[in-house]
């Protein structure tokens, strides 16, 4: 009897699953999950795939053939993946999977599942309420979190933000072109996906 | 100091400077993540009396320019003192970094030093900061702070508290002579600093009623100066409004190709650049996306009828107050359109409209679509955020016109030096 297998079904887990929900809609999870992929291609030298879960799909806008996977750059990209299909593109041979989780009710599960676990929001002022809606909605879960993530917003909002809910807050560094070098932002991504 | 964990808490992150009575280093909290200054001051140097004094100022001290204190410390050879870590570069660093400065930055740090100053001498017991200089103010963003107590001072039943520590260059005259000290020896120190910034200011900018104020800010006999921090403060307002410019816009509209996509962002940003530049300004939202409302909602906004305001910002949700702005011809009316509908009649009024486009990849076809609807306007300015420049200049080849790229950002009401001149370029070469 072959056990080879056997022995492939016992090997450990080798990817690592991140997911990044959106507290709301247009707060820039799309952009980070893509910024966060490239970082690892690029600069950690890591295998890192983007699976685009969400609700409002356009990354597959990047390949003009419409293919349901592409690559650019080492970075693999899954568009508009229903979430029945994610068990069989997580055994493809990538170390990181970006999960890209929009901010619908499907995303929030998948990102329960995650082994890090990221929600993007916005802290301007006009939209923090939302944030806040989010939080309190989601209180017993707060925990789950691994961070809570945003670009926008003053120091004292994010203090008050961490204090309140108990959930770390990190800023995330500005990056015009989510596939270009991170510069200034590494010390981020090493902690995103450390 | 060869450890690089003080405490089990602080985790040391590097030098930031060194003073007479000891050094500042950089460390970040292990449980909380948050950076702190340590102040070190070692028990044999004679600088170390200042470290009580401090603290014990500092502790009792709550204003957004005072940095807050969070724990004292001790080892074998050295006191600590816990402080908030302020992220900025001293005036001194950022002054030097620019070219020139304009009059309105100058005006804007001797008002906000006059406030901490005021805050300051208001207190039960009076407080003498005693060492203004470039070195001690911290620029963040739009806020100052000032650090460094070790000389402050309460003053005496006899009011009158001199300390011989100091930098002679900004020291006032009976700092120097060690005669009794009071209000008006801080005064002098403010006066002394806008004299320090005036230099960078263009000859073309600057004013005689500058001069005057500085004039009398450091008269060599406290008896000439200011009596008290308020009236400094009322004469740099006053000569703020007489120095506004003059400008041609009325109505700017911002529109964006979808939600999200930051116009609300770029038209607040817009609006409180202008309002920094010295051209007044109001906020509406005709298509009432109800985030100023969500603003209000904040508890350092205040609310007066139908204005809502906070720092340089200052909004309305009434239709009826934004069009009697326009009307009496105030300033200038910024109106967040949000997303681009049906809002073509209001818009047609309008002196500009900023097109706010994304400069994602796959947002070209949609940038395309709106860009094709809105062409023809002559009062258009397509206009790409996130500091996105590649895709600026690939719209800009494709429409072979014009395309800026807003500068990245975090916080629209702050009125950064960048944002400013990015405005202030735009408004030159589109001839508002």
């Amino acid at each position: 009897m072959r056990t080879i297998g056997f022995r492939l079904a016992k090997r450990e887990k080798e990817h690592r699953t991140i997911g990044f929900y959106g507290a709301d809609s247009g707060v820039g999870t799309t952009h980070l999950a893509l910024a966060a992929a490239s970082y690892a291609v690029g600069e950690q030298g890591i295998s890192a795939a983007v699976v685009e879960l969400s609700d409002k799909p356009c990354i597959g806008a990047l390949d003009t053939k419409g293919r349901d996977f592409f690559a650019i750059d080492g970075v693999g990209y899954y568009p508009g993946v229903l979430p029945e299909r994610l068990p069989e593109l997580l055994c493809g041979p990538y170390r990181y999977f970006m999960l890209d989780l929009g901010c619908g009710a499907d995303g929030w599960q998948e990102l329960l599942r995650c082994d890090l676990r990221y929600v993007v929001a916005s802290f301007s002022p006009w939209r923090i309420g939302q944030a806040k809606n989010f939080m309190n909605m989601h209180n017993e879960k707060i925990h789950y979190f691994t961070a809570l993530l945003t670009s926008t917003g003053n120091v004292y909002e994010k203090k008050n933000f961490q204090r309140k809910y108990r959930v770390p807050v990190r800023t995330i560094p500005f990056l015009a072109d989510p596939f270009g070098p991170v510069k200034d932002g590494r010390p981020f991504f090493q902690e995103l996906l450390y | 100091m060869q450890q690089q964990i003080l405490f089990g808490r602080y985790e040391l992150a590097g030098l930031l400077g060194a003073g007479a009575s000891g050094r500042v280093y950089l460390a970040r909290h292990r449980v909380l993540g948050q950076d702190r200054a340590v102040k070190c001051f070692p028990k044999a140097s004679p600088g170390h009396s200042t470290f009580r004094s401090e603290a014990e100022l500092l502790k009792s001290l709550n204003h957004p320019a005072i940095p807050v204190i969070y724990d004292v410390e001790e080892d074998d050879e050295n006191d600590y003192l816990i402080e908030e870590y302020v992220a900025g570069q001293s005036l001194e660093a950022y002054v030097l970094h620019q070219t020139t400065i304009p009059l309105d930055f100058v005006l804007r740090v001797g008002r906000q030093l006059c406030d901490v100053i005021g805050y300051l001498h208001a207190r039960p017991v009076p407080v003498i900061y005693q060492d203004l200089k470039p070195e001690h103010i911290i620029v963040y963003g739009n806020q100052l702070k000032i650090v460094d107590f070790g000389i402050a001072s309460y003053i005496s039943s006899e009011g009158n508290i001199c300390q011989f520590y100091g930098t002679a260059e900004y020291a006032a005259p009976e700092k120097r002579l060690g005669l009794p000290c009071d209000e008006r020896t801080d005064i002098y120190g403010i006066g002394r600093i806008l004299q320090f910034l005036e230099q960078f200011v263009p000859q073309e900018e600057r004013t005689a009623r500058l001069e005057r104020i500085i004039g009398r800010a450091c008269a060599g006999e406290p008896s000439q100066r200011y009596r008290e921090v308020s009236l400094l403060m009322e004469e740099l307002e006053a000569a703020g409004i007489s120095e506004g410019k003059k400008h041609l816009l009325t109505n700017l509209a911002v529109v964006g190709m979808r939600p999200g996509i930051g116009a609300t962002h770029l038209a607040i940003s817009l609006h409180v650049c202008l309002n920094a530049e010295g051209i007044p300004g109001l906020y509406t939202q005709p298509s009432d996306s109800g985030d100023l409302r969500r603003i209000a909602r904040r508890s350092w906004v205040k609310r007066e009828r139908a204005l809502i305001s906070y720092g340089d910002f200052a909004g309305t949700c009434s239709r009826e107050k934004a069009q009697e702005f326009l009307r009496e011809g105030k300033g200038c009316l910024v109106s967040d359109f949000g997303t681009y509908e049906s809002t073509d009649i209001e818009l047609e009024q309008c002196d500009g409209i900023l097109l706010v486009l994304g400069g994602r990849d796959w947002e070209i076809e949609q940038a395309q679509a709106l860009y094709e609807r809105l062409r023809l306007r002559k009062n258009l300015v397509p206009v790409v955020n996130y500091g996105n420049e590649r895709m600026a200049k690939y719209y800009a080849r494709r429409w072979r016109r014009s395309v800026y790229c807003f500068p990245l950002d975090g916080d629209p009401a702050v009125p950064t030096m960048e944002k400013r001149q990015f405005f202030d370029m735009l408004r030159k070469k589109e001839g508002w």
